[in-house]
């Protein structure tokens, strides 16, 4: 019998109109929708990772980002394991107002939180506006893991989760599963790397 | 000169700010038509200059075919320049939902904000919105708002009562107000003990499910300001759409941080309704419903509203099938709609309105019955050609058949 799975609540961060939204409704639903309608208020959805012997259990929040939506924060960022802050590779903007949205996260967050940046949209990479170096940069500079995504074309989206659980938990091996069976998440048991004594999570 | 491409529309909206700074407008951009609304505002402060001392200020212009109507509220300014045929009734209505609208998504904190700072520009935070904006000028369009009421889903008593009952085995202390809904209709709607839901925050909820398309793909939290219950703050509603369906639950808390026992309460209710989704699609799919129904076939179209309840219930106007009538198309229920509007209008002068009020219009081609009561109030349009002996006999016939259907036309307390 499998242990009930880890709860890891994470929130996502961004301006508006970078695919927040798409990339959860990828994760969650491997769904994509092209003329996705704008978010309103925060957005709960969950999702189980199965890891060797170990599942984890993504409590994903997402908001509008709007500023009326400001007496959510409390809320939204209480407990949170981390963080994924979006920015659109096509929109310099986007990829300036992380600092603002790291502010906050300071503010509001947890001390301890995991900070993932994705730099999404990568199918549009012709028409990127941030050189990568500079988000790897920048992305180091504030203690983050980062990575490049697209909701559209499902590249890298599952590894920003797998990212996240192997940072919090060091002790799992985050492998993507070599193909995805349509719909279900099911891995290869692989043998649990000695040592690892870290408490996971 | 050319007439800019927005003004060829039939119908503008424009929100603004004392200091002429645009909030939301229907359609072009705000930014190019800071110049119009300048003027509208120039116009405003014109007129308000003949009449200091006396509160009140310009409320509308007119010409041949244009009806310009204004709505000023302390900080929020709100102009329609209408070319259709819409009732001056209507078109404040219209006005006012905009700015209840507007209050429910920054509570009525945005009104002290703007009087202290008329230049601040509002309209991002109004981001996000355009959509239920929209959608809810198109809906107040064509109800019927001079009832105060909303309209629920026709469902057997015995039915509705099982979706009442699987609320009232999961109460939560956190629970407000909770419904059941679809994007065109309410089906059920929850009060907690001792408090009460006003219609038009019941629209509200309303609006903002039918109009964000992206509250169906998750389960979300979001604050709404309910100006009935309080303009000062947000509500907070958990919004989940049941399995594979087009029906909405949503669950509301005065308290911020309930989203996790109000997901319980959602999920237990979810569960247990689940088998009752049939019925609910198969009703919602009755709506609008044919006139037919009543069985009279003399009768075009009826609203009825009974005060027991705040609702309405009302024949479509476009039926899909037509037994014996043909449909009434949407130019002619609005046309029948001013007609009722006018009717009413009347019946609230005191002299007229003396606990009972009963009159027969004769147009051209309808003939209006307005009966109001403290009970009740009931319109319906027939053939002009019918004499007033049959109207009367032919309405008591209809009242006594809408009576006995309350109990399903309506949610019961
Ligand atoms: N080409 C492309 N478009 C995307 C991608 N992700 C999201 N979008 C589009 O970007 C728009 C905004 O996405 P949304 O998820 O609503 O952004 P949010 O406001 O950050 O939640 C939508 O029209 C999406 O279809 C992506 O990876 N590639
Ligand atoms: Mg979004």
């Amino acid at each position: 019998m499998q242990k009930a799975p880890t709860q890891v609540k994470v929130v996502l961060l961004g301006d508006s109109g970078v695919g927040k939204s798409s990339l959860v409704l990828r994760f969650v639903a491997d769904n994509f929708k092209n003329d996705a309608d704008a978010t309103i208020g925060a957005s709960y959805m969950g999702k189980i990772l199965q890891f060797n012997d170990k599942m984890i259990k993504f409590n994903i929040w997402d908001t509008a980002g709007q500023e009326r939506y400001h007496s959510l924060a409390k809320m939204y960022y209480r407990d949170a394991n981390a963080a994924i802050m979006v920015y659109d590779i096509t929109k310099r903007d986007s990829f300036e107002g992380l600092k603002r949205w790291h502010k906050e996260l300071q503010e509001f967050g947890p001390k301890d939180i995991v900070v993932t940046i994705a730099g999404n949209k990568e199918d549009l990479v012709e028409t990127e506006a941030v050189p990568q170096e500079e988000a790897k940069e920048y992305s180091k500079s504030i203690g983050a893991l980062y990575r490049k995504t697209s909701a559209k074309t499902n590249y890298g989206v599952e590894q920003v989760f797998r990212d996240i659980a192997t940072k919090m938990c060091p002790d799992l091996e985050a492998q993507a599963p070599a193909a995805r069976p349509s719909g279900t998440i099911s891995l290869q048991p692989k043998p649990t790397p000695a040592g690892g004594k870290k408490k996971c999570c | 000169m050319e007439t800019p491409l927005f003004l060829r529309k039939k119908k503008l909206f424009f929100v603004f700010t004392s200091a002429a700074k645009p909030v939301w407008t229907r359609y072009g951009s705000e930014t190019d038509l800071s110049t119009f609304i300048g003027s509208l505002a120039a116009i405003l402060y014109k007129f308000q200059n003949y009449y200091t001392g006396i509160q009140d200020s310009l409320r509308y212009l007119r010409t041949a075919d244009m009806y310009v109507v204004f709505l000023c509220t302390e900080a929020l300014f709100y102009v329609c320049i209408s070319k259709g045929k819409d009732s001056l009734e209507s078109l404040y209505n219209q006005l006012r939902m905009l700015h209840t609208k507007v209050i429910s998504t920054l509570t009525d904190n945005i009104t002290t904000m703007l009087i202290s700072r008329p230049s601040y520009d509002a309209r991002n935070l109004m981001g996000g919105t355009h959509s239920a904006l929209d959608y809810l000028i198109r809906t107040t369009a064509v109800s019927p708002s001079m009832l105060d009421a909303f309209m629920p889903v026709p469902m057997l008593a015995q039915h509705r009562s099982q979706i009442q009952l699987s609320f009232k085995s999961h109460l939560d202390d956190d629970l407000l107000y909770g419904f059941i809904m679809t994007s065109t209709s309410i089906i059920y709607r929850y009060c907690r003990k001792g408090e009460n839901i006003h219609h038009i925050d019941t629209s509200l909820l309303f609006n903002m499910l039918a109009s964000h398309s992206s509250l169906r793909s998750t389960m979300s939290w979001t604050p709404i300001c309910l100006p009935n219950f309080s303009d000062k703050g947000f509500v907070y509603a958990y919004i989940t759409f049941l399995q594979d369906s087009q029906v909405g639950l949503a669950l509301l808390s005065d308290n911020s941080a309930a989203f996790k026992n109000l997901k319980a309460c959602g999920d237990a209710i979810e569960t247990e309704i689940r088998g009752l989704l049939p019925i609910i699609e198969e009703s919602v799919k009755s709506i609008p419903y044919s006139v037919s129904i009543c069985g009279i076939k003399e009768f075009k179209h009826f609203i009825y509203m009974t005060k027991a309840v705040d609702q309405y219930t009302m024949s479509g106007f476009t039926p899909s099938t037509r037994d014996f009538l043909p449909e009434m198309p949407i130019d002619i229920y609005k046309r029948t709609l001013r007609r009722y509007f006018a009717a009413y209008k009347l019946s609230n002068i005191p002299e007229f309105f003396k606990g009972n009020y009963t009159k027969i219009d004769t147009y051209k081609n309808e003939q209006i019955v307005a009966l109001r009561t403290n009970e009740y109030v009931l319109f319906a349009s027939l053939s002009s050609m019918l004499p007033a002996a049959a109207v009367v006999q032919l309405t008591t016939q209809l009242l006594r058949w809408l009576k006995s259907q309350e109990q399903d036309f309506f949610i019961m307390r």
